[in-house]
């Protein structure tokens, strides 16, 4: 199976993984193919107020991060400056920069692996513009190949975003035997009308049981109801 | 609010359908640039416009159409299936549970506050159809810009096959599945609004043929 084929199966998978850490570990079976060792994902705002926790996800060395923090880099970082235009690019298009300071942070960014990277820009309607870097080597990508890295970044992003929102509330009511069944059957990924046809109910009674389910367990949809029922022992693993 | 056109009331919709064709054109041919064989210079209509799919339209304030889809049954011969195939190196499922959508678009030329709410509209009124109907995936073509909001809202997709970029387009689409009813219902109505009272259904209110129809020659 070429990078890919194998990067498009593994989205699927990436765009429902129920945790941050499967969706990272997800991600890194799909990027790294393309040459990716390193990346980051943070939210782009202005970066003289931007805090540098906001990143949600990066394995970018602890040291570098350190140093980047310190330095105040991110007032002048070439690569995090452009990305606030909004568009995607590669690193070696920038312009070569003209400022020493900026001249320097590039210079030590290739000694710890952060020569040749791609930023991915997100910005959906009404939503905090957020950017994927991911830097490794010969980074040559097909037009197609980069629209799949930009798929592949993205769907990390929106998906990071979306579990970072759910909660998982300690106010967990009790499932009935029934709503148990159907959550079950949901965690071993059935769709409703496979469970229908397993449980000998109809769709719409599946429906009916989905609407009890998240309700007693606070849960915002299906793959949070699972992890909650998972968590509270009302189903099993 | 979203008036669904099924096939045997098409010939009760003709200016309707007649204006929506415009709009595609505006939409798809001037603003995109996609070079598609149906455009014949005023309207964008193809082969598939008039066998066994739905059409949706929604309406701004002053009643023009302010957006449409195209809802086709995956069995039935769809633009997705039987054009769009042959460009993906992976077959593309079909079956009585899977709808294909195509043709999603908002009119540009209308304020952001009214092309809002007419993708509202639309999207909560396909939800509607889905229930119906008992699709539980649906089948599109998409880039990756239009599926983000979708996984960032929850929503789980399939991607089937390599992307392609069409003539004309600017940017690869990927053939993706995404969950209709299965699980669709709880995502769209966390981050959409309750699904259900936007669709205007004819084969449910025969007025609307009056309301929204041709006016019959006496």
């Amino acid at each position: 199976m070429d990078r890919t084929a194998l990067a498009l199966t593994i989205v699927g998978e990436l765009s429902r993984a129920p945790t941050v850490s499967r969706a990272i570990d997800l991600f890194e079976q799909a990027i790294e193919p393309f040459g990716v060792k390193l990346y980051r994902t943070t939210a782009l705002g202005n970066p003289m107020r931007g805090r540098l926790d906001d990143a949600v996800v990066s394995n970018y060395p602890e040291d570098w991060m350190s140093f980047y923090r310190g330095v105040r880099a991110f007032a002048f970082d070439p690569v995090l400056c452009t990305s606030l235009k909004g568009e995607g690019f590669y690193w070696r298009d920038l312009p070569a920069p003209t400022d020493l300071a900026a001249k320097t942070l590039m210079s030590d960014a290739r000694d710890v692996g952060l020569a040749e990277g791609f930023t991915v820009v997100r910005q959906s309607p009404g939503e905090l513009k957020t950017a994927v870097f991911v830097a490794g080597e010969n980074l040559d990508w097909t037009d197609l190949e980069q629209g799949v890295v930009n798929l592949i970044c993205n769907t990390l992003m929106s998906r990071v975003l979306h579990l970072r929102e759910v909660q998982l509330s300690p106010e967990v009511r009790k499932l009935s035997l029934r709503e148990a069944e159907v959550l079950n059957h949901a965690a071993l990924g059935r769709s409703d009308k496979q469970i229908a046809q397993a449980i000998g109910i109809t769709h719409s009674t599946v429906h009916t049981y989905w609407k009890d389910i998240r309700r007693k367990l606070s849960a915002s949809d299906r793959a949070s109801a699972v992890a909650l029922g998972l968590w509270s022992g009302q189903i099993a693993h | 609010m979203a008036l669904v056109i099924r096939p045997q009331h098409r010939n009760r919709f003709h200016s309707l359908l007649t204006e929506m064709h415009r709009l595609r054109r505006r939409v798809f041919v001037e603003r995109l640039g996609w070079r598609i064989p149906g455009d014949d210079g005023v309207h964008e209509i193809d082969d598939y416009d008039s066998g066994a799919c739905l059409h949706l339209v929604s309406f701004a304030p002053d009643g023009r159409i302010a957006g449409s889809s195209r809802l086709t049954p995956s069995l039935e011969p769809n633009v997705t299936c039987n054009v769009l195939q042959a460009q993906i190196d992976r077959p593309l499922p079909r079956g009585e549970d899977i709808v294909e959508v195509s043709r999603l678009c908002v009119d540009h030329d209308q304020p952001e506050a009214v092309r809002r709410e007419a993708l509202k509209d639309l999207r909560l009124s396909q939800f509607e159809l889905y229930r119906k109907h008992g699709w539980d995936k649906v089948l599109c073509v998409a880039y990756v810009r239009s599926m983000q909001p979708w996984i960032r809202a929850g929503g789980r997709i399939e991607v089937i096959g390599s992307p392609t970029t069409f003539p004309g387009d600017k940017e690869p689409s990927f053939a993706v599945l995404m969950a209709g009813t299965d699980e669709g219902d709880a995502v769209v109505e966390r981050h959409v609004g309750q699904v259900g009272g936007r669709l205007l259904d004819p084969l449910a209110d025969p007025s609307l043929l009056d309301r929204f129809g041709d006016k019959r020659a006496a």
